[in-house]
């Protein structure tokens, strides 16, 4: 198999998830399109020297995170994205769904990404600051402050999840 | 929590209806092969031009340095660092000691004109005695010491980050265009006691082609872990191809010697700080 071959494998396995992560960085799937796709090209670029790393996915996954970190410098990355029309279900599931997203989406884009990883990728302290090119006390300190702030934004009855 | 956290985002997300996914992958090959056409023909040509460059050099003069001058080629970032750098790196001239005062500070070493389009390398900077106790340094201290590295031209819009490390930006015009300068300043953290500052900083410079915003990016690593990234950009446009794309504002080598400059620090002279802020007391949070 060629690599051609062995990162089109790779990359029609992992392209879903890698835009759903990107989703959730950028809440607009148009542009988690973009951004997964920028990335898949890096990937492709680096595709030897990534085959080599020990977890492939984290590589891709770091390459999007930074594809992404690069686009907050850019006009678009801060232009409002237009409402979604949301058809409503359950009312309770609703709320509480609208809530973490716009939490989230209120954080600054690096400190959205410490928190996803941290959280929703389960990333250790270390591997975020190396995914994010920051010192560990930066994440620390960021993140800390990322969950301050995801506190005052969130509404009562979900203060629960951080303890 | 992180359970609890990655369970309501996991349910948000089933419930969120995402339009196809289309042929993002077809689109990252054809994207990736055409990067790949245009690197094989900009290497051919760098590769004549340089021969020329060493010939043209080799027949002037060629002065090796001393050993700890020495610029060599050393591995920073997987991601960053080239898989086919230069197995050694040019040697520098000595660097020349001198006193230094604010906008005039002198460089030694010898920085190439032109890099590979990733690459690594040690610069010998030197280290900077304060004239006074160091003070923790702030924005104005920051963009006073960056108008005075920068090379003639008219600098404007000074600006700083409301939030994360120490950041500043300002956009130089040299005559040829606009483009935006950024710099950042940080320490990273260390396993044990903090290493002296040391003289030698190990310097990744990147392109980004495609994002005339910060075309090329320079970061700087001191042994102490201070960090000094600058941004060079060729345009003013925050999208790229939104605005004229011109020239890059400070040459590789410019941009080389500005970040490792041994004045940059979490600490930094009194004086420089003390002037910056009054000279640059009210900082803009620039708008992304």
């Amino acid at each position: 198999m060629t690599d051609d071959e062995q990162f089109a494998e790779f990359a029609q396995a992992h392209a879903e998830r890698l835009r759903t992560t990107a989703f959730m960085l950028c809440r607009d799937w148009h542009l988690a399109q973009d951004l997964t796709q920028n990335a898949l090209t890096k990937l492709f670029l680096n595709w030897r020297r990534a085959v080599q790393s020990d977890n492939l996915v984290a590589y891709a996954q770091k390459i999007l995170f930074r594809v992404f970190l690069d686009h907050r410098r850019l006009r678009s990355s801060s232009e409002t994205t237009p409402g979604v029309l949301r058809e409503p279900v359950h009312r309770e599931s609703h709320e509480l769904r609208l809530t973490m997203l716009d939490a989230l989406a209120r954080l600054p884009e690096r400190d959205r990404a410490i928190v996803i990883l941290r959280y929703f990728e389960d990333y250790s302290v270390e591997r975020v600051a190396d995914v994010l090119d920051l010192p560990t006390t930066v994440v620390k300190s960021q993140t800390r402050r990322s969950l301050a702030k995801l506190r005052e934004l969130l509404a009562e009855d979900q203060l629960a999840l951080f303890g | 929590m992180t359970e609890d956290l990655r369970a309501l985002l996991r349910a948000e997300l089933n419930d969120e209806r995402p339009p196809p996914l289309g042929d993002v992958v077809g689109a990252a090959l054809r994207d990736g092969r055409r990067i790949q056409r245009r690197r094989r023909a900009g290497l051919v040509l760098a590769g004549s031009v340089g021969l020329v460059g060493f010939l043209l050099a080799g027949s002037v003069a060629l002065v090796p340095g001393p050993r700890s001058d020495q610029l060599a080629a050393e591995s920073v970032d997987e991601l960053i660092t080239p898989a086919a750098a230069p197995p050694e790196a040019p040697r520098a001239q000595a660097a020349a000691k001198a006193p230094v005062s604010p906008g005039s500070v002198p460089f030694g070493s010898a920085v190439p004109e032109t890099l590979a389009p990733q690459r690594s390398l040690a610069i010998r900077s030197g280290t900077h005695d304060a004239a006074g106790t160091p003070t923790k340094a702030t924005a104005g201290a920051m963009l006073y010491l960056l108008t005075k590295l920068l090379p003639a031209g008219a600098a404007s819009k000074p600006a700083t980050a409301d939030t994360g490390p120490l950041s500043v930006e300002v956009i130089l015009d040299r005559g040829a265009g606009p483009g935006t300068i950024r710099l950042e300043l940080d320490q990273a953290a260390t396993a044990g006691p903090r290493p002296a500052r040391g003289d030698t900083a190990t310097v990744t410079v990147a392109d980004f082609p495609d994002d005339c915003t910060r075309s090329t990016t320079v970061t700087s690593r001191w042994p102490d872990g201070t960090t000094v990234r600058l941004e060079v950009g060729t345009c003013l446009a925050l999208k790229s191809g939104d605005g004229p794309d011109g020239p890059p504002v400070l040459s590789q080598k410019e941009a080389i010697l500005l970040a490792s400059n041994p004045r940059w620090g979490l600490t930094m002279d009194p004086e420089l700080v003390a002037v910056g802020d009054k000279q640059f007391g009210a900082l803009p949070v620039p708008t992304p």
